[in-house]
C-alpha cells in the first residue's frame, strides 16, 4: 500500500514542480434561484471561504475550495414590499479543472468541474406590507411529513471564467464569474402531482480570490 | 491556437460578467390581479382555539381529529376541504370586505361559511369562524384556527 502511494507521489511531484501551489481566501456575491414562478426574482447572497490551486504545468491546474455559500429563492408581489425569501446556507466543496492563459501581469482562466454541498441552515424572511418583516428559521424535515421532505445534500456542475492579476507582490488576485447548476432537488415529494415543483439550486457567483504562493 | 483561445476566453468573460451585472441591477415588477400569492395554497391546522383556549396540533393524540384537516384553495377560486373525518367538501372561495373575510361556498349543499381573517402572512393564515357555533347550555362558541401551508407547493 505504502509502495502505491510512493509511486503516485513520484508521478505527481514532477508535474506539480513546474509551478507553485497557491492558496487563499475568497469572497463573493451570489445571485441565486431555485425555481421559476410568476413571482420569482433573483435572490442575493454571499459566499466566502478558501481556495487552493495545484498547477500541473502548461496552464493546467486543479482548483479546490471550501466555501460557505448562500443560495435560495426570492418571490415578490406587486413590487418589492410584499415578498418571501428563503436563504439556504450551504457548506460547499467544488473541485475543478482549470486552464489559464498567462500574459504580462494578467492571466485569463476558465474552469469546470463538480461540487458537493450540504444544506446546513435555512431561514425565511417575508412581509405582507413591506414594513413588518417576519423572520423564521427553516425547519428541516428528514422524514416524509405531509408527503414532503428536505434533501440536504446537493451535487452539481460548476463552470467559471475569470481574469487574474499577479503584480501585487506576494500573491495573485482573481476575479471570476461562476455558474453552479444543482442536479439534486432540495425537496422530495412522496406522491408527486403532475405539476410538482422541485427546487434546484442555480447560482451565479461573482467572486474575488487572493492566491498566495506556498 | 493559443492566441485564438485567449481572445475567446477574454470575450466570453467580459460578456458573462456584463450579463450578470445587467440582470443583477434589474428590478422586476410583477402585477397579478389577486392575492393568490398568499392564500391560494393547501393549508392544514397548526393550532386552534375554542373560546380562547388554545390547542396545538402537536399536543393532540392522533385520534383527536384535527391533523387530517386540509383546505386547498386553488388559484381558480375553487376549493377542496377535507374534514377531520375524511369527508370532502368542494366549492368556490372568495375574499370579501376588503380582503378581511374568507368565504367558502359549497357547491353540493349550497352552504356558505365565512371566516374573519385576523392575519394573513406568507406562511400563516389566522381566521375566526364568523357564525360561532351555538350551544343551548354554554352559549356561542368562538372557533379560531391558525392554518399553515403544506410544504412543497
Amino acid at each position: 500500500m505504502k509502495k502505491n502511494y510512493l509511486v503516485l507521489i513520484l508521478i505527481i511531484m514532477p508535474l506539480v514542480g513546474y509551478s507553485q501551489i497557491t492558496v487563499g481566501p475568497k469572497m463573493g456575491v451570489n445571485i441565486a434561484s431555485q425555481f421559476k414562478s410568476d413571482f420569482s426574482v433573483p435572490k442575493y447572497g454571499f459566499a466566502y471561504g478558501a481556495a487552493i490551486d495545484i498547477p500541473f504545468g502548461g496552464g493546467i491546474s486543479v482548483q479546490g475550495e471550501f466555501v460557505v455559500t448562500q443560495k435560495g429563492y426570492r418571490e415578490i408581489y406587486k413590487g418589492d414590499e410584499i415578498f418571501d425569501e428563503l436563504t439556504a446556507t450551504y457548506l460547499e466543496i467544488p473541485a475543478m479543472a482549470k486552464y489559464t492563459i498567462t500574459k504580462v501581469n494578467w492571466a485569463y482562466f476558465a474552469q469546470g468541474g463538480v461540487y458537493w454541498s450540504y444544506w446546513s441552515k435555512g431561514s425565511y424572511e417575508s412581509s405582507t406590507d413591506g414594513e413588518d418583516i417576519k423572520s423564521e428559521d427553516y425547519e428541516f424535515t428528514s422524514e416524509f411529513e405531509d408527503g414532503f421532505k428536505d434533501v440536504r445534500s446537493d451535487f452539481g456542475l460548476v463552470g467559471e471564467v475569470g481574469v487574474s492579476y499577479d503584480n501585487l507582490g506576494s500573491g495573485v488576485l482573481a476575479l471570476g464569474l461562476r455558474y453552479s447548476h444543482g442536479l439534486v432537488a432540495t425537496n422530495k415529494l412522496e406522491s408527486p402531482p403532475a405539476d410538482a415543483v422541485y427546487n434546484l439550486n442555480r447560482v451565479f457567483t461573482i467572486s474575488l480570490t487572493y492566491f498566495i504562493y506556498l | 491556437m493559443k492566441k485564438y483561445l485567449h481572445k475567446t476566453l477574454q470575450s466570453v468573460s467580459l460578456c458573462l460578467m456584463l450579463a450578470a451585472l445587467i440582470s443583477g441591477c434589474e428590478t422586476q415588477e410583477i402585477v397579478v390581479p389577486e392575492i393568490e400569492f398568499f392564500i391560494a395554497k393547501e393549508w392544514k391546522i397548526d393550532k386552534f382555539s375554542i373560546n380562547g383556549k388554545v390547542m396545538e396540533a402537536s399536543e393532540m393524540d392522533p385520534g383527536d381529529l384535527i391533523s387530517p384537516y386540509r383546505l386547498k384553495l386553488k388559484d381558480d377560486f375553487t376549493f377542496t376541504q377535507t374534514y377531520i373525518d375524511g369527508t370532502i367538501g368542494k366549492g368556490n372561495w372568495a375574499l370579501k370586505a376588503g380582503f378581511s373575510q374568507l368565504i367558502l361556498s359549497f357547491t353540493n349543499s349550497g352552504d356558505e361559511i365565512s371566516y374573519l381573517i385576523n392575519t394573513l402572512e406568507v406562511r400563516q393564515l389566522d381566521v375566526t369562524l364568523m357564525q360561532g357555533i351555538k350551544d343551548n347550555q354554554t352559549g356561542t362558541w368562538d372557533y379560531r384556527y391558525i392554518l399553515v401551508p403544506i410544504r412543497g407547493q
